[in-house]
């Protein structure tokens, strides 16, 4: 069913492709909005303009930031020496929450997934190997625990053998399958301390 | 856990019914189409939130009508006795227990352990190894939810490792990817592998008696794990070895041909396989014993004794046997069992009820 607007229908299909979103959510999305006033929503716009021109990944990192380098990849008290891998940015707050860690990540964007067509090229692992040359004593691989992730640790593993660095791999307190994201943070914190070296 | 009262209203041929139910032996005799199978699934409903006959909770909703109830007292194993109330009205289903809604319905699974046995596992003994290994698997994952992870992880590997064939066949990836998997794969399918085989051996002995009790030590039943590689797996590295050795079959195919997703449970009478040579009456034999041994499993894991529903056990089995059938599932807990025949067994501890179109009558005493 199309809406007379035209404005209105490119609204919804633009929302319609965001993730979790459906067709009919994407209506409901937009009468809601039609109902406000126009400053919220013009704030709302605002925002989202301001992500697209002002949030970028940082060089080194991968973590999302508006300034480059970031500002953990700045802050002069963070540990050089240990760099710890995650899939996504949503799990660099997850463990910044827990309070344990004071070394510096390295975002790969994602974890291998061959049905998502998804190999080691398209993840930023090769950026990963370069960081390495400069005076990291520790990899904490802390991808999550789901089938893909496992086998993301254990291709960055295999690679920094060979590289004589340590490598561990964050203990299975998170449970197996489940995002880092959702993984409360004594649970995180636990597992942060009981790594294994790979 | 014991059924002591069943009440149920526009249930599938059920207008209106209220009895109490024995606490060993419930027998339901009738003929074809008078509703002994109904009040099984009734039961299986308490105790599974679902049917095990549609999917559709509707169907069970007396023709013409809009809703219908299920409720039952149970009697724990200490004594104490919980409430439990299904109300299907049009698609919506609510539950009660003791009084308080019970707004996951998920939660009450397992409160309630049941086995059933239905004319319908007749293919767990006669059918393809598919049929075996999901018996196992709903039996292990039931008691042990690491198992259930393990068993999901498995699958979600093996279908990346396909991927990763097929990708390997057209020569668009290196093998290096290709083995990072092959790890994963070995570890998620050693514990699956060992998990079963340690279940096998634990049973065997077990179910070699119930087979013997029910068929009067007329054969020896044993069970044991088939291999989907040419060796035997135990560990990591002779699953890796087991891979390369089959490793261009895998590639040609884009397939996974070895692991605990293509290996099978075989049940052998006096070292002939079941599936091949058992007759009928010998499969359901051996099926019963199997479901005994489910039964006893669940209630060392669960803590709580299940109740076990036979659907039309007797049919195709020998006068011997049903008598042997009976002796042995009376050392169990609460039973029911349905059958179109007349059973004349002498046990007086016991409640017999003739089904007829919908309604229950108890028969007075067993006849001797
Ligand atoms: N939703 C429903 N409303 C009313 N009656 C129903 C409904 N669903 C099924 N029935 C009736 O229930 C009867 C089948 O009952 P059931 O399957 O329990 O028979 P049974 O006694 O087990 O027979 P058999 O010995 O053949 O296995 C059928 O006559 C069928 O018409
Ligand atoms: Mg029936
Ligand atoms: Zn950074």
């Amino acid at each position: 069913m199309d809406f007379t607007s035209d404005v209105v229908n490119i609204a919804v299909e633009e929302l319609s492709k965001l993730p979790g979103i459906g067709k009919k959510t994407a209506q409901r999305l937009v009468f809601f909005l039609l109902k406000q006033e126009g400053e919220s929503v013009k704030s709302l716009a605002a925002a989202l303009v301001a992500l697209t021109e002002r949030v970028r990944y940082c060089p080194v990192c991968f973590n999302i930031t508006e300034q480059t380098p970031c500002a953990i990849c700045e802050h002069p008290k963070r540990d050089r020496h240990i760099i710890c891998v995650v899939e996504e940015p949503n799990d660099v707050l997850a463990i910044e929450r827990t309070g344990e860690y004071h070394g510096l990540y390295h975002v790969l964007g994602g974890a291998l997934s061959p049905l998502e067509g998804i190999g080691p090229d398209n993840l930023r692992i090769r950026e990963l190997i370069k960081r390495l040359q400069d005076d990291v004593d520790e990899l904490i691989l802390a991808t999550n625990a789901s089938a893909e992730g496992e086998a993301t640790a254990l291709y960055i593993s295999k690679l920094t053998r060979d590289l004589g660095i340590k490598t561990t791999r964050i203990a299975r307190g998170v449970p197996v399958g489940g995002d880092l994201e959702y993984t409360d943070e004594v649970t995180l914190a636990r597992a942060l301390s009981n790594r294994t070296e790979l | 856990m014991l059924l002591s009262r069943l009440l149920l209203k526009q249930f599938r041929n059920y207008t209106e019914l209220d009895i109490e139910l024995h606490p060993h032996l419930n027998i339901l005799t009738g003929e074809n189409g008078q509703g002994k199978t109904n009040i099984l699934e009734s039961i299986y409903c308490l105790s599974l939130v679902k049917s095990f006959r549609t999917s559709k909770d509707t169907e069970m909703v007396q023709f013409g009508r809009d809703t219908s109830t299920i409720a039952g007292d149970y009697q724990s194993d200490h004594g104490v006795t919980h409430k439990i109330v299904m109300i299907q009205n049009g698609r919506r289903k609510s539950i009660s227990l003791d009084g308080k809604r019970v707004i996951r319905h998920s939660d009450l699974i397992g409160q309630f352990p049941l086995v059933l046995f239905s004319p319908e596992d007749h293919r767990i003994t006669s059918g393809t190894p598919a049929e075996r290994r999901k018996f196992l698997d709903i039996l292990l994952s039931q008691a042990n939810r690491s198992y259930l992870k393990t068993l999901q992880e498995y699958q979600r590997i093996l279908r990346q490792r396909n991927q990763l064939l097929a990708l390997l066949a057209e020569k668009k990836i290196s093998i290096q990817e290709l083995e990072i998997w092959n790890e994963t794969l070995a570890e998620a399918g050693c514990s699956l592998i060992d998990s079963r085989r340690k279940f096998l051996h634990n049973i065997a002995e077990p179910l070699k008696e119930y087979y013997s009790s029910i068929s009067e030590n007329k054969g020896v039943l044993e069970i044991h794990y088939a291999h989907s590689s040419v060796e035997e797996i135990e560990t990591k590295e002779q699953y890796q070895e087991a891979l390369a050795s089959v490793f261009g079959k895998e590639v040609a195919l884009s397939k996974t041909i070895i692991g605990p997703h293509r290996d099978d449970i075989v049940l052998t009478i006096d070292g002939r396989d079941v599936r091949k040579h058992a007759s009928r009456g010998e499969q359901k034999s051996v099926l019963l014993a199997l479901k005994l041994i489910e039964l006893n499993y669940l209630k060392t894991k669960i803590g709580v004794t299940p109740v076990l529903l036979l659907d039309d056990i007797y049919s195709e089995l020998d006068t011997g046997r049903q008598k042997h059938v009976f002796e042995t599932i009376c050392r169990f807990g609460q039973t029911f069992i349905t059958s179109a025949t007349r059973i004349n067994f002498p046990s007086p501890d016991n409640s017999t009820f003739i089904v007829t179109n919908g309604n229950l009558v108890r028969q007075q005493s067993s006849p001797k």
